[in-house]
């Protein structure tokens, strides 16, 4: 099978400061990688270099064939298909929580508002949110934040989500209810990377555990 | 000693010199309006340059010129401007005073509007942008659709620069135009400290009542999407 994510040869420095250095890894579609390690390590730098919100240093990054970092490739259709759920939400302030899983189909998708709509209601009547449609991110609790974010880049239909500790801002009970929400979306054979220091719920879904030591990528057995 | 009637008659109503303050308050609202318009819409732009090169490191050889146009018009005094614009610039041509005063401080006012704008734009959360790049935007896209909005809640406050155009009409002296304080010295200076510049600087209407309460439903509308607006909107 093809692998979806190839990172061959992967160095990040910043001011001459190595945060990571000689990354390989492999990635093929419905996997669950779990990425673990201190703080500091360089977890959340090889997460974002995976989507160039930080540009590697060195090497390359392959996604379903195509090198993102050749100059010709168009990185946001890229995006499109990796999308990104952050430690801090970043749900948009200014949009409803319906308006924030719509606004990217229908504006890079190019889908129909009223079909963009009703496919996120759907997402939020799924997961227990959908009387949460019209309200504001300001309103929300940070479970609830957390898992608009998951629906929002789930309303994209990416190939591969990223997570970056999802769940470390939020207390043990809203931390499960997005566990589950991740947990669904692993049995749906989504090809997930996961920063995560939450053990048990690694093991539970990882169908490989890396950590990163001495800005290394090492395979945890 | 003349009481205080003569005095109200002497200064408003011999000669008809109600009207002079009239026509000075007239020239005062048509120069900030038009300095207003001018220097929002250029200041909106420089700020967009300067944020864009933040943001995405585009438009390098733009944002230094935008750089020197707002730290010289900061670092220069008004009436600095006004003078070179009026007596350099304009010299030689039949340019009308009002529009050279809307020139003058709308270029002035362009530049604090700029900065406003452009704090407001980085004043909200690098999470903002980063999340919408992550999901497909462009920079340009994120920016328009999602930190820009948000930016506008944050530069609200550039409506003391609306104030700060009418009250610095004094200056309209300068271009030999007459603002609503300048007409004040017009009067017999007796006058003018018994009776002409208490009514002008009680600012009749009073602009600045009115800006701070237009300005504050404004900002209650905005806050809607905050929790601490929802506790204040009756939704």
């Amino acid at each position: 099978m093809q692998n979806i994510i190839s990172i061959k040869h992967l160095f990040k420095t910043f001011n001459n400061m190595p945060i990571l250095k000689d990354i390989n890894l492999d990635i093929a579609q419905g996997e669950r990688i779990i990425i673990t390690g201190p703080s500091g390590s360089g977890k959340s730098t090889l997460l974002r270099c995976l989507n160039l919100l930080e540009t590697p240093t060195e090497g390359d990054i392959y996604f379903m064939g195509q090198n993102i970092l050749d100059p010709h490739c168009d990185i946001h259709k890229v995006r499109q298909k990796m999308c990104m759920v952050f430690q801090q939400f970043n749900l948009f302030l200014n949009f409803s929580v319906i308006d924030n899983i719509t606004l990217a189909p229908i504006k890079l998708l190019a889908k129909d508002p009223t079909q963009a709509r009703y496919e996120a209601r759907g997402l939020l009547e799924r997961f227990g949110l959908l009387n949460k449609a019209e309200y504001y991110p300001a309103q929300l609790s940070g479970g609830q934040k957390q898992r608009v974010a998951i629906l929002r880049a789930l309303a994209m239909s990416p190939k591969v989500m990223l997570f970056d500790e999802p769940t470390s801002a939020l207390d043990p009970f809203m931390k499960n209810e997005v566990q589950n929400l991740i947990n669904v979306l692993g049995h749906e054979n989504m090809t997930m990377i996961i920063i995560t220091h939450d053990i048990d719920f690694a093991k539970n879904i990882a169908t490989r555990i890396f950590s990163i030591e001495n800005h290394q990528l090492i395979p945890v057995q | 000693m003349e009481s205080f009637l003569e005095h109200l008659y002497s200064s408003f109503i011999v000669e008809q010199r109600y009207m002079l303050i009239l026509h000075g308050l007239f020239n005062t609202l048509i120069v900030t309006l038009g300095a207003l318009v001018f220097g929002f819409v250029l200041g909106t732009l420089t700020a967009l340059i300067r944020s864009s090169h933040h943001f995405s490191k585009r438009f390098r050889i733009l944002n230094i010129c935008a750089t020197c146009f707002v730290y010289i018009l900061r670092g220069t005094p008004v009436l600095v401007q006004l003078l070179i614009m009026k007596n350099v610039i304009f010299a030689h041509l039949k340019c009308h005073s009002i529009l050279i005063g809307i020139f003058a401080f709308g270029l002035n006012s362009s530049a604090y509007v700029a900065e406003i704008i452009r704090s407001g734009i980085l004043g909200v959360d690098i999470g903002q942008y980063e999340a919408g790049i992550s999901l497909g935007f462009s920079s340009a896209q994120t920016l328009k659709l999602i930190v820009i909005p948000q930016a506008i809640k944050n530069s609200l406050p550039f409506n003391q620069r609306i104030q700060l155009l009418v009250k610095r009409d004094c200056n309209p002296r300068q271009y030999s135009h007459n603002g609503s304080n300048t007409c004040c010295r017009s009067y017999n200076v007796a006058h003018i400290f018994t009776f002409g510049l208490f009514c002008c600087s009680c600012n009749l209407p009073n602009y600045r009542v009115y800006c701070f309460f237009i300005f504050k439903q404004i900002s209650k509308e905005t806050a809607k999407s905050t929790f601490r607006g929802l506790k204040l909107c009756k939704t």
